[in-house]
């Protein structure tokens, strides 16, 4: 069974891809998660999108719930963000993908990792589906919109939907840009410690290029113990 | 310490002289400008830290502000005031590069905000640590990880 989006922060599923990370630090961000799940669960509209998006890529339920958890922790873990800014950061995580059914939508029925495949341009155009569907929501703010607009530019250039480079992309979306990235290889690796995975993925010298040196380096201080610091 | 200066773009004059009042005691130079063309002159002089601008104005919207400014090879910080229904316009400014957006009629998180802007802006020409020492100090870190 996967994650229940709007229940993730009672679920133990989420909790094998944050092996390492402090128990104080997990309950803060459940809090704020369970908060943000909430504003999702009150909004018709939202809860729509959210249950369109599950049962068109049922997948991509985890990635929403444990992104949202390393989006607190890393945002926490930065000086430049406040607390209003960690609550827009995590509720673009849990709203991060809901253009993803728009995108497919003319196009016959495949899996997450198909889909990404084989209709690239199609994958490409989430970001800009997400900001459209959200685009009427008034309580929905516009930097919530941005994040998930400019969630997959990457710092190197060479992101999407607009290609733009670090200087130019919204700053908390760098944020949800490096989380995205790392939530996916966590959730491709179950068997591994998230530790193990983040060595992997930093070593990883093009894949880390795509990503702002500062938050990179929230995410590592994450899995450091405390004393080591 | 170099003094920090806010350009203050709207064309609404009322709101103009409330936000300078807001900020007063957070940039040490506040200019406003209710003509978008005459604030482009403002940032040709390139002395400007962190901007303040509209997205919607006659004459010319917000992003064409920004654009303009690009144009001019300056990567000064944008914090944008946003309404509702300026689809077109967001998808548009997100190419050009925004610190922030404030959401009317509220202007909630301005000053911080603005904080971040004047800070960047500060640093507007400072060369940013190359991949390699990023690379090396991610070593560092790893290193303490343990196996």
């Amino acid at each position: 069974m996967s994650v229940n989006i709007l229940n993730i922060s009672n679920s133990e599923e989420v909790k094998p891809f944050l092996l390492g990370i402090s128990s104080n630090l997990l309950q803060e961000a459940s809090k704020r998660v369970e908060f943000n799940s909430f504003i999702v669960a009150r909004s018709t509209v939202l809860t729509a999108l959210v249950h369109n998006l599950s049962q068109a890529f049922p997948e991509r339920k985890s990635a929403t719930a444990v992104s949202a958890f390393y989006a607190f922790l890393v945002a926490k873990n930065l000086d430049w963000v406040n607390t209003q800014t960690i609550d827009q950061i995590i509720l673009a995580a849990l709203l991060q993908d809901i253009g993803l059914p728009k995108a497919r939508e003319k196009l016959p029925p495949a899996s997450f990792e198909q889909f990404v495949l084989q209709h690239p341009e199609a994958f490409r155009s989430h970001p800009k589906e997400g900001l459209l569907l959200l685009q009427n929501i008034e309580h929905i703010p516009e930097r919530v919109r941005q994040i998930i607009y400019q969630h997959h530019e990457y710092c190197n250039g060479l992101g999407f939907p607009n290609g733009i480079s670090a200087m130019r992309i919204y700053p908390p979306a760098k944020i949800l840009s490096l989380v995205s990235g790392f939530v996916d290889d966590v959730l491709q690796n179950p068997n591994e410690r998230p530790a193990n995975t983040l060595k992997k993925f930093v070593s990883d010298r093009e894949k880390v290029s795509r990503y702002d040196a500062d938050c990179v380096r929230a995410l590592i201080k994450l899995f450091i113990p405390e004393k080591s610091r | 310490m170099r003094k920090t200066t806010l350009l203050i773009i709207d064309d609404e004059k009322v709101l103009l002289e409330n936000v300078a009042e807001l900020l007063a005691g957070i940039a040490d130079n506040i200019v406003t400008c209710d003509n978008p063309f005459k604030a482009i002159e403002v940032l040709k002089e390139g002395h400007v830290h962190c901007v303040i601008c509209d997205i919607f104005m006659p004459g010319m919207n917000g992003v064409e502000v920004i654009k303009k400014t690009r144009e001019l090879k300056n990567e000064v910080p944008f914090i944008f005031y946003t309404g509702h229904g300026n689809k077109d316009l967001m998808l548009e400014v997100a190419k050009y590069g925004a610190l922030d957006f404030i959401d009317k009629p509220n202007m909630d998180g301005l000053e911080h905000a603005v904080v971040q802007g004047l800070k960047l802006g500060l640093e507007q020409g400072k060369q940013p640590p190359d991949v390699e020492s990023d690379l090396k100090d991610y070593r560092k870190l790893l290193a303490k990880l343990g196996d």
